[in-house]
């Protein structure tokens, strides 16, 4: 009996230990993802689609500025921000408009890579069906 | 004690140890700076792109077109956790460009905020002064009662504890434990728990049946 109870006395304190060493050696991944141009639409449908994409992969979507273009989602975990991503629609000289891509994760705190990440919300943006009202854009 | 009670002391335990030894620390974002050069080519913009985040971050590379990123710290030839990343990105725009910076830290273990970066890496593409970043604030040395770094001599044995910045200690034998300091109050881990008091001049800590004198 009193080798089992050392036995979980251990297995817990080295659970323990792992725990706490994994969350002290955070680091911060960030990558950009593959630029998106899309030639035949307005740059208020790349607006459309990056809130819808922030919102559906973060529930969370923020215009740094009004009628900016470039939209902020985050993720927490215990209280802080373990995932901070940014949309950037601009217009094309050519017609159309690009929407490129900024993942930042830290990690092992949050569950996905910056580059898991950015492949959900391209997804979801090429994915999203743009609203039928939409806002600013302009640069 | 009951199995349940254990049990919940077990993860009491647990999520002690785990909230004191982590600091909460979250991802710091800067964005909106947004810069338009009314002439000039988008190889410039490249250009000076990755020169900015080669002067405050290392690992500087364009994986897409026209679409800078870095990594930081940056140090000289030391292995360090990624903190700190900057992105800068350049489109053509009526016989000009616009470039927009992005940045993010990792607070607090990064010594700068990431606005303090990205306006830095604007600084130096537009060939501005730039603010000197913040650097990492040494860790105490010597005998000081806000760290038990350092090597500590037994005054019984031959035996010698390293105690690191990072609260783990390690023996002559390569045995490793850990300590904790409160006030003067320290709990050191190691062939068991040990309650030992600091001394006020941070240079001997008893207790417990131990006594060591820190090298310093």
């Amino acid at each position: 009996m009193t080798g089992y109870r050392v036995a979980r006395f251990v297995t817990t304190l080295a659970v323990c230990i792992l725990v706490a060493g994994a969350a002290a050696d955070a680091t911060l991944d960030t990558v950009i993802a593959q630029r998106v141009t899309v030639s035949d639409k307005p740059v208020t449908d790349c607006v459309a689609r990056a809130r819808a994409a922030l919102t559906s992969v973060l529930q969370s979507a923020n215009e740094t500025d009004p009628g900016s273009g470039e939209w902020v989602g985050v993720a927490q975990v215990s209280g802080s921000i373990a995932a901070a991503v940014v949309i950037e629609c601009h217009p094309v000289d050519a017609g159309g408009y690009s929407a490129s891509f900024t993942c930042s994760v830290q990690t092992p705190t949050y569950a996905d890579t910056a580059s898991g990440l950015c492949g959900k919300l391209t997804a979801a943006f090429n994915t999203a069906a743009a609203p039928a009202t939409t806002q600013g854009g302009a640069l | 004690m009951s199995g349940r009670l254990q049990r919940f002391a077990g993860i009491l335990f647990c999520a002690l140890i785990s909230t004191s030894a982590v600091a909460p620390a979250s991802v710091d974002l800067a964005t909106g700076i947004r810069h338009v050069v009314p002439t000039g080519t988008i190889a410039d913009c490249d250009s000076k792109a990755s020169a900015a985040l080669g002067a405050y971050l290392q690992h500087v590379l364009s994986p897409t077109q026209d679409e800078w990123v870095g990594t930081g710290p940056k140090t000289e030839g030391i292995q360090s956790d990624t903190t700190s990343a900057g992105t800068i990105r350049c489109f053509a725009h009526a016989g000009g460009y616009v470039v927009t910076f992005t940045c993010s830290v990792e607070a607090p273990n990064n010594p700068y905020t990431a606005t303090a970066l990205c306006d830095d890496l604007l600084n130096n593409f537009e060939g501005q002064p730039q603010i000197p970043l913040a650097t990492p604030t040494p860790p105490p040395s010597g005998c000081t009662t806000a760290s038990l770094a350092g090597v500590w001599q037994s005054d019984n044995s031959k035996m010698t504890l390293t105690l690191d910045q990072d609260g783990e200690l390690t023996d002559s034998d390569n045995v490793i434990g850990s300590w904790v300091l409160n006030g003067l109050n320290v709990k050191l881990t190691y062939y068991g728990y040990h309650n030992l008091t600091l001394s006020s001049d941070g240079k001997h800590m008893s207790g417990s049946g131990y006594s060591f004198t820190r090298k310093c």
